[in-house]
C-alpha cells in the first residue's frame, strides 16, 4: 500500500467535492445540499485516512499475553 | 431574485403599506394568513385602552368568554369537542356581516344553554324536596301503624311513666286527631343527616329535659341535599312533645342543626292522599328533568361541532385588530399607515396578498407598499424546512445570529453529527440509534401533534457517519495492547479534527501539529535546529522553522492589519462625505425619533464622525490575545472526541464481558438460562446506560464544541429573531 494512499484517495475525495457543487440544480436548498455533501466528503475522508495514517508506520504491534483470544472460542 | 440560503440571514426591507381604511381588515388577515410581516408599533406612546380599536377587541373578548363557558359545559357533560384537522385550520378570518351572524348566534346559544341550566338546577331541587316528603311519609306511616296497634296497652298503662305516650280510642275511624288533640301532643317530622343524628337526640333530652318522645328510621339510599348539593345518607325522624312551647325549641333545635322540616298530617288518609299526590308530582318532575336534560345535550353536541371553528375564528379576529392597533391612522386620507419589516425576496407574494383583500372587499382603491430606506438593523430571518429547524435551533440557543452574519446552522447539520458519532464512535450503537430515529421520521404524521421540533430535528440525524469504514486493523481486536494504541491514534484524531474545524472559518492561524513530545518542546526551544538521529523527515529543521517564524508573524498580523484598513476606510468616506451634501430623497419613516427629514444620511454621517481608533486598536488586542490563549485550550478542549470515546469502548467491552461473555462457555440447560439472563441484562443495560446516558453525553459535548469553540471564533449572535404576524404562529402558541 504506501503513504501514496492517501494522496490518492485525497484526490478521489476531492473530485467528488467538485462534483457535488456543480451537479445540483439550483432551488431553495441548493446551499444547504451542497454543503451537507461537501462536509461529509470531507468527514469521511479525514476519519478513514486518520486512521490509515496511524497503521502505517506502527511504532508497536499487537502482542497478546496468554489466553485464548476471542476468535477462537469454540461453542 | 436571488434564493436564500441558510449561509446567511435573508436581506430585510422596511416597508410601508398604505391601507385604505375599508380594505384595512381582509388586508390584515390576507397578510396574517401569509406570515411574512414584522409590524412595528407606531403609537408606543398610547397605553392598551386609548388604541382605535379597543371597542372591537372587547366585543371578541366577550364572545370568547361565552366560548370558553361552552366549553366548560361540554366538559362538564363529557362531550368531546369535534377537533380541528389540518383544512379546517385554514379557515379564513370573517367579513362583517358574518361576524355580527357569529356574535348573535353565539349569544343565542348562550342564552338557551344558560336557562336550560336554571330550570334543571330548580327542578333538580324540587324533585329532591319531593322524594325526602315521600320518605318521611313512608316511615311515619309505620310509627302511626305500631303506636294503633297497642291501644289496649296504652289503656290499662295510662298514668305509668314508661308508658307509651299515645292513647288510641277509636282507631276505625281514624281519630288519632282528636286523641292527639285532646292530649295536646304535638309532633315534628323530618330528615336529617346521620352523621348529626346522635348530638340532634343529646341536645334535645337536654333541652326538654326528657319530655319527648323520639323515633327515627334510616332511609336505605343516600340522598342529595336540596340546599348543599352533597350526596348524604339520612335518617326520617318524628318527634312527639306536649304542648306548643315545647314543638317551638324541637322546630328550632331541628333547623339549627340542618334538617329539613316535612309537615305531615296528623290524619291517615290525608296522608295517603299527599302520598299519592307526591309520587305522581315526582313522576312529573323526573319526565320534566328527562327532557330539559335530553334538549340541553343535543343544544350541546351542536355546539361541539362548531366550537373550535369558531373560537379560531375569533383568535385571528382578536390577533387583526391588536395588529391594526399598531398601526397609524390618517384621517386626512381615511388610511391606515403601517411599517414593518419583511425579507425582500418576498414582495411579490405581499403584493399578491394585497391584491386579493382589495378584490375580496370589492373596491377600487388599492394598498400600496413602498420600501423605505434605513439604518436601523433588521430582524434576522433564516428560512428553514421540518430538517433544518433542529439544527438551527440548537445554534439560536446559543444566541440568534446578527442580521446577515454567517450561520452556523448549515454547518453543524454535518458537524455536529460527526462530532458526535466521533464520540459516541460505536457502529452496533449507531445501528440501533438509527432504527430509532428512523422509527420517529416514518410515524411522523402521527407524532406531529406531540414530539417538539427540537427533539424531531435531532433524531433524525443520528446517522452516524462515523463508522469505521476501512478502519482499524481487526488483529487488534482482544489484544493487551490495543489501548496504548487506540489512545494515541483518538488524540492525534481529535486534535486534528479540533484544528480543522477552527481553520474552517478563515482565520489565519497555524497550530504546530502535535508530534513526540520532544520534538514539540525542541521546535520552540532550539528554531530550525534539529538533531540528526532525532530527524523524522528530511527537512525537518527547515520546516520546523518555517512554521515557527509563520505563527509568530500571525500575532502581530492579527493585532495590526484590521485597524489600520478601518482608519483607511474612514479616511476615504470622510473625504468623500463632503463632497456629496445631497441626499436621495428617501421617504421618511413616521417614527418618531426621526426627528430631521432626511435625516437618515444625516445619522450615517454622525457615526464616522465618531470613529476612534484608540478604541479600536484596544477591542484588537483582545481580540488577539483571546485568540492566542483560545488556540492551545481550545484544541486541548477537543480532546474530549478522545475522552468519550475511550469511554464509550471501555463501557461497552465491560459490560459486554461481564454479563455475556462468561456465559458463552457454559454448556447444556444451565447454560441457556444464564445467557438468557445475561442477555437481558446486557440488552438493557446497553439501552439506557450506552444508548441514552452515553448518547445524552456526546450530544452535550458535542454542542459544547460547537457553541463555544466553534462560535467564539466568528459568531456575534446578537441579532434579534424575525418574528412575523402570522396566525400559523399565533394558533400554534395557543395550543401549547
Amino acid at each position: 500500500m504506501g503513504g501514496w494512499n492517501i494522496i490518492m484517495i485525497g484526490f478521489g475525495a476531492s473530485i467528488f467535492i467538485a462534483l457535488s457543487y456543480i451537479s445540483i440544480p439550483k432551488g431553495p436548498n441548493q446551499t444547504t445540499i451542497r454543503t451537507s455533501l461537501i462536509l461529509t466528503i470531507i468527514c469521511c475522508y479525514l476519519m478513514w485516512a486518520i486512521a490509515y495514517l496511524a497503521q502505517l508506520h506502527p511504532l508497536i504491534t499487537p502482542k497478546s499475553v496468554g489466553g485464548i483470544h476471542h476468535e477462537e472460542l469454540k461453542f | 431574485m436571488p434564493y436564500s440560503s441558510l449561509f446567511r440571514s435573508e436581506e430585510m426591507s422596511l416597508i410601508q403599506l398604505y391601507i385604505p381604511q375599508e380594505t384595512a381588515q381582509p388586508t390584515v388577515a390576507e397578510l396574517g394568513e401569509l406570515g411574512l410581516i414584522q409590524f412595528r408599533d407606531l403609537n408606543p406612546d398610547v397605553n392598551a385602552f386609548q388604541r382605535a380599536f379597543v371597542k372591537e377587541i372587547r366585543r371578541f373578548d366577550e364572545m370568547e368568554r361565552h366560548l370558553r363557558f361552552f366549553d366548560a359545559q361540554l366538559t362538564k357533560s363529557d362531550i368531546p369537542v369535534r377537533p380541528l384537522t389540518g383544512d379546517i385550520r385554514n379557515i379564513h378570518a370573517r367579513s362583517a356581516q358574518e361576524i355580527d351572524d357569529l356574535e348573535e348566534k353565539i349569544i343565542e346559544h348562550e342564552r338557551r344553554i344558560t336557562q336550560m341550566n336554571d330550570s334543571y338546577e330548580t327542578l333538580q331541587k324540587q324533585y329532591l324536596k319531593l322524594t325526602e316528603m315521600k320518605f318521611v311519609l313512608q316511615e311515619t306511616r309505620v310509627f302511626f301503624d305500631e303506636a294503633t296497634s297497642r291501644q289496649d296497652n296504652i289503656r290499662n298503662s295510662f298514668d305509668e311513666p314508661t308508658a307509651p305516650l299515645l292513647e288510641q280510642q277509636d282507631l276505625e275511624h281514624g281519630s288519632e286527631s282528636l286523641v292527639l288533640h285532646h292530649l295536646n301532643l304535638g309532633f315534628v317530622t323530618g330528615v336529617i343527616s346521620r352523621a348529626k343524628m346522635l348530638t340532634f337526640e343529646r341536645i334535645l333530652w337536654r333541652a326538654l329535659r326528657g319530655n319527648l318522645y323520639l323515633k327515627y328510621v334510616e332511609i336505605d339510599e343516600p340522598i342529595t341535599d336540596p340546599e348543599t348539593d352533597e350526596v348524604l345518607e339520612k335518617n326520617v325522624f318524628i318527634i312527639f312533645a306536649h304542648g306548643k312551647e315545647l314543638i317551638n325549641k324541637i322546630t328550632k333545635i331541628s333547623e339549627s342543626l340542618g334538617a329539613t322540616l316535612y309537615p305531615v298530617d296528623s290524619d291517615p288518609n290525608v296522608r295517603d292522599n299527599n302520598s299519592t299526590e307526591i309520587t305522581s308530582q315526582i313522576e312529573a318532575r323526573n319526565s320534566v328533568l328527562q327532557n330539559t336534560y335530553n334538549v340541553r345535550r343535543t343544544e350541546l353536541l351542536k355546539i361541539a361541532e362548531d366550537l373550535n371553528i369558531w373560537m379560531t375564528i375569533i383568535k385571528k379576529e382578536k390577533a387583526i385588530y391588536h395588529t391594526m392597533n399598531l398601526f397609524n391612522y390618517d384621517s386626512g386620507r381615511k388610511c391606515l399607515i403601517a411599517e414593518g419589516w419583511c425579507p425582500s425576496n418576498d414582495f411579490d407574494k405581499i403584493n399578491q396578498a394585497l391584491r386579493n383583500a382589495t378584490d375580496q372587499s370589492g373596491s377600487t382603491v388599492p394598498s400600496i407598499l413602498n420600501e423605505l430606506r434605513t439604518t436601523k438593523e433588521p430582524p434576522t430571518f433564516i428560512r428553514v424546512n421540518k430538517f433544518t429547524v433542529g439544527f438551527q435551533e440548537i445554534v439560536d440557543a446559543y444566541g440568534v445570529a446578527k442580521y446577515r452574519e454567517v450561520n452556523p446552522g448549515l454547518f453543524t447539520i454535518i458537524t455536529f453529527p460527526f462530532l458526535f458519532a466521533v464520540m459516541f464512535g460505536d457502529f452496533g450503537h449507531g445501528m440501533l440509534v438509527t432504527a430509532a430515529a428512523l422509527y420517529l421520521v416514518i410515524r411522523e404524521k402521527k407524532f406531529e401533534k406531540g414530539i417538539s421540533d427540537e427533539w424531531h430535528g435531532n433524531q433524525t440525524d443520528a446517522q452516524q457517519i462515523g463508522v469505521y469504514p476501512i478502519g482499524i486493523d481487526p488483529a487488534w481486536h482482544g489484544s493487551d495492547n490495543f489501548l496504548i494504541f487506540t489512545n494515541s491514534y483518538k488524540m492525534k484524531m481529535s486534535i486534528i479534527l479540533g484544528v480543522i474545524q477552527r481553520d474552517n472559518n478563515g482565520e489565519l492561524v497555524h497550530s504546530a501539529p502535535p508530534g513526540l513530545l520532544n520534538m514539540l518542546i525542541y521546535m520552540f526551544l532550539q528554531p530550525g535546529v534539529v538533531a540528526e538521529e532525532d530527524k523524522l523527515y528530511p527537512g525537518q529543521g527547515f520546516v520546523q522553522g518555517t512554521l515557527l517564524f509563520i505563527a509568530l508573524i500571525c500575532v502581530p498580523w492579527m493585532l495590526l492589519t484590521k485597524p489600520f484598513i478601518m482608519r483607511r476606510d474612514h479616511k476615504k468616506i470622510r473625504s468623500q462625505g463632503y463632497h456629496n451634501p445631497q441626499m436621495d430623497t428617501t421617504r421618511v419613516s413616521t417614527d418618531e425619533d426621526n426627528e430631521y427629514g432626511g435625516a437618515v444620511v444625516a445619522e450615517e454621517m454622525f457615526e464616522v464622525e465618531e470613529f476612534d481608533f484608540g478604541e479600536i486598536m484596544i477591542h484588537q488586542c483582545i481580540h488577539t490575545i483571546e485568540f492566542c490563549l483560545g488556540c492551545i485550550s481550545n484544541t486541548a478542549s477537543y480532546l474530549r472526541l478522545w475522552a468519550l470515546s475511550l469511554a464509550h469502548a471501555q463501557l461497552s467491552s465491560v459490560l459486554w464481558d461481564m454479563t455475556l461473555k462468561p456465559t458463552l462457555g457454559m454448556s447444556g440447560v444451565l447454560g441457556t438460562i444464564a445467557f438468557i439472563i445475561a442477555f437481558t441484562l446486557w440488552f438493557s443495560l446497553t439501552v439506557f446506560i450506552l444508548l441514552l446516558m452515553e448518547g445524552l453525553s456526546a450530544f452535550l459535548h458535542a454542542l459544547r464544541l460547537h457553541w463555544v469553540e466553534f462560535n467564539n471564533k466568528f459568531y456575534e449572535g446578537t441579532g434579534r429573531k424575525f418574528q412575523p404576524f402570522s396566525f400559523k404562529l399565533i394558533l400554534k402558541d395557543d395550543d401549547h
